[in-house]
């Protein structure tokens, strides 16, 4: 029987293959007699037989054989294939590659050097030594060639055989594999893996760093480990879908690390499966979202109690943000807040200039600002002011607007009073002034055409001119202080000059100087203040004055007045009742903001700036004392002033 | 020479006897209402042949005694002068059939001569108050 002796380094397969269809191979080496090659050949042939010969031929890798000076002597056709030609038999030495190189695919290697060269040399297998060849065509493939010595009978040597492996594929999924490796090692998310009973197989850097467990310790461990109590149900069902071949993604969580804190995760999860398509286990992608999730309460938590709107638009200028404050005054849903919805709670009147504006700045990129009017279910409910500015993206493209509503009601309320102001100021100033100048000229067309017979017919009038110019003009000065008063209070430099005085004094002063402008009224007085009081007397005069001078003016069919002053051990007390034509309750608390004046019956109106409540207030405030009024419409009002006995203490 | 009575509607009694002064110094005969209530008693009272009327009246508005005086049979006739020291007064007063309008604070020499052309309209104004007030 044929023995053929061989001796070969084979991958466990191939090995099995060959011995399969070569169960007589021994692969103890002989002690061989000398051959020469072609002998070598020859007695292969012979010994492969017809059938050994075809299955050389047809196996389906690559071998070749050489005798003991290097010359190829056999080759099969897996050999030409890998090569990508045929040698010449008994003329190419070692290999039949057009050119070999060392492993890094740029080093030309000589024949000389090569593991079939080195195997014929020393007498011993090479089989770890990767070469890359190249073939005519050019292209390359790595080779991991395995040959193996041949010895005749008598244990000489006697050529070699030689199988190449290709390995190119395989290199080129270790490529792949250590790129994917350097991923998962350099990703900022935890990449790990488990088996499908929850057994952590693999844990990366970053997995490391977020939960604080190291690669070793969570290894081989239930990834229960770091699911915090309530949530282990989560396990089962991620679990079930993956049996299912489901992937989850962006599944919001939490983990307990190593220190007990809970972290915040976004977690991906996918089945991993095996060739079959069989799924043995679950690779998981754990963001750590924490961050991202203060940042996110953060804007969140702004925009929502900001005391302002906010919005942003897209491109072509469609609402795709709105904050809880708008939606709030607005009462629209946010779904219908969209594109040019939200321009459904801007008052009908308003609409068209809002539009208009916005389209302007728009199409030149410009800051755009506007006021409209808002309503809440048809009714009008506030006045806004909106500001916005183009917005980019990280590229520096334009991205759309941003901008905020501010409420300016109260603004646009005190505006309005203002205006009301003025005009009312004017007109308060302008009587006054209507009589002095016409008193000046009806004196000056008494003095051109005086004569001693007019002059002394004249003399009343004369007299009656001056004594009501001197009137008005005090009203004027009183007037344009008043005005002073309400500049210097706004602008926080209304100053007091206090010292110690006798209250009941300055009361029995003020009480005659107004007594003086009405005979209608008398003002019945209570004084039962003793001591001294300590504050500006000017001031407590001018709130005195101003408060009884009230009084006459709007009670104008009632003949008295009552005001009380006194104290005890911890306040002073004024009051100041009239029986005129009172206040309503709505009224009451306003009564002392600036701008506001009582209107009487059928809008009876009673000349005054309506500034002088506003003034007594802030005097009485800045004494440390109250100002307050009880009234009924109709039935008269009482005003009460309290103090703190020693209000020093106060200011 | 003839003595005209002129009607005072003010309730701001300084400038009621300024002008009262003013014009009885200058001949004409005045009389002063305070009160809406107290116009009806004087017209009654005396041929009254011009109304000088403040437009702000205690819970009255001028605009509208002016209109109803217009208004009136027996006193559509009666050359009304409204006062105002409100700016955009003029129009409305007009609008109610007054013959002029004087603005707060005003000058005698203006407020005299309007008087005088509302007593003694010439004959292209007398016949256009003429058409102006027939009935219907």
């Amino acid at each position: 029987m044929p023995v053929l002796l061989l001796y070969i380094g084979l991958a466990e397969d191939d090995l099995l293959l060959t011995n399969n269809l070569m169960p007589d191979i021994s692969l103890t080496p002989p002690p061989s007699p000398s051959y020469n090659g072609e002998k070598i050949a020859n007695h292969f042939s012979f010994a492969l037989g017809s059938l050994g010969r075809d299955v050389f031929e047809n196996i389906p890798a690559a071998l070749y054989t050489c005798d003991t000076a290097g010359r190829i002597t056999m080759y099969n056709k897996a050999a030409v294939e890998l090569w990508g030609r045929a040698p010449q038999i008994g003329k190419d030495l070692w290999c039949g590659s057009w050119k070999i190189f060392h492993p890094d695919g740029i080093t030309l290697m000589d024949f000389e050097d090569c593991p079939m060269a080195i195997t014929l040399r020393e007498a011993r297998p090479v089989n770890d030594q990767e070469i890359v060849i190249q073939r005519p065509d050019g292209s390359f493939r790595n080779i991991q060639p395995n040959p193996v010595p041949l010895f005749d009978e008598e244990g000489n040597l006697k050529g070699a055989l030689n199988m190449l492996v290709d390995i190119t594929d395989r290199k080129s999924a270790d490529e792949k594999i250590a790129i994917l490796a350097a991923i998962v090692r350099s990703s900022d998310d935890a990449i790990v893996s488990k088996s499908l009973d929850g057994v952590v197989t693999s844990w990366n850097a970053a997995a490391e760093r977020i939960f604080g467990y190291k690669a070793e310790e969570m290894i081989g461990q239930l990834i229960t480990k770091i699911i915090p109590e309530n949530r282990l149900q989560e396990e089962p069902n991620l679990l079930g879908k993956l049996k299912n071949g489901e992937r989850v993604e962006h599944f919001e969580t939490q983990r307990r690390t190593r220190d007990g804190r809970l972290k915040d995760i976004s977690l991906s999860v996918s089945p991993i499966k095996d060739k079959s398509a069989r799924v043995i286990g679950a690779s998981k992608i754990a963001r750590d979202v924490t961050e991202q999730k203060i940042n996110e309460l953060m804007l969140k938590t702004i925009s929502s109690v900001s005391p302002v709107g906010l919005w942003m638009t897209d491109t072509t200028g469609n609402n795709i943000f709105v904050n809880d404050t708008w939606l709030s005054w607005t009462g629209i849903p946010l779904e219908n807040q969209k594109g040019a919805g939200w321009m459904d709670a801007v008052m009908p009147e308003d609409k068209a200039a809002a539009y208009e504006k916005f389209n302007m700045a728009l199409l030149g990129r410009e800051n755009y600002s506007t006021k409209f009017r808002i309503h809440k279910n048809g009714e009008q409910v506030r006045w806004c002011f909106t500001e916005g500015s183009p917005y980019f993206d990280r590229n520096g493209e334009f991205a759309g607007y941003a901008g905020s509503v501010t409420d300016i009601t109260e603004m646009k309320k005190l505006e309005d009073r203002k205006d009301d102001f003025i005009k009312m100021a004017s007109h308060e100033l302008k009587t006054p002034i209507t009589s002095i100048k016409g008193y000046v000229q009806l004196l000056q067309a008494i003095y051109e055409e005086m004569n001693e017979e007019k002059f002394k017919n004249s003399r009343q009038t004369v007299k009656t001119s001056l004594h009501t110019i001197s009137k008005q003009v005090n009203k004027l000065t009183r007037l344009v202080s008043e005005l002073l008063d309400l500049s210097r209070i706004e602008s926080g430099r209304l100053d007091l000059h206090k010292k110690e005085f006798d209250l009941g004094d300055l009361v029995e002063e003020t009480v005659q100087d107004v007594q003086l402008t009405t005979a209608r009224h008398a003002i019945i007085v209570h004084n039962d203040f003793e001591g001294m009081f300590y504050g500006d007397r000017d001031r407590i005069g001018q709130v005195l004055t101003n408060l009884l001078a009230n009084a006459v003016k709007y009670s104008p069919d009632a003949d008295h007045i009552e005001m009380t002053v006194n104290n005890d051990g911890n306040t002073s007390v004024v009051k100041i009742r009239d029986f005129g034509i009172g206040i309503d309750p709505e009224d009451q608390p306003r009564i002392f903001e600036r701008f506001y004046r009582v209107e009487g019956k059928s809008e009876q109106t009673f000349p005054g700036f309506g500034i002088g409540l506003f003034i007594a207030r802030e005097i009485v405030q800045r004494h440390g004392g109250t100002i307050s009024v009880e009234s009924k419409k109709g039935n008269g009002s009482v005003f009460t002033i309290v103090f703190p006995s020693d209000q020093r203490r106060q200011s | 020479m003839e003595t005209h009575n002129i009607l005072i509607v003010d309730d701001d009694l300084d400038i009621s006897f300024m002008l009262k002064m003013m014009l009885e110094y200058k001949g004409y005969s005045v009389s002063i209402a305070e009160r809406v209530e107290q116009v009806p008693d004087i017209l009654r009272s005396k041929p009254i042949n011009l109304v000088i009327m403040d437009m702000l009246l205690s819970g009255v508005n001028g605009v509208d005694v002016c209109k109803s005086l217009k208004e009136g049979k027996d006193t559509a006739m009666i050359p009304i002068i409204m006062i105002s020291a409100h700016p955009f007064a003029k129009e409305s007063c007009l609008e109610a059939g007054a013959n002029d309008f004087i603005s707060k604070p005003f000058e005698m020499a203006d407020i005299l001569s309007k008087i005088s052309r509302a007593i003694h309209p010439s004959s292209a104004e007398k016949a256009k108050n003429q058409k102006f007030n027939l009935p219907g």
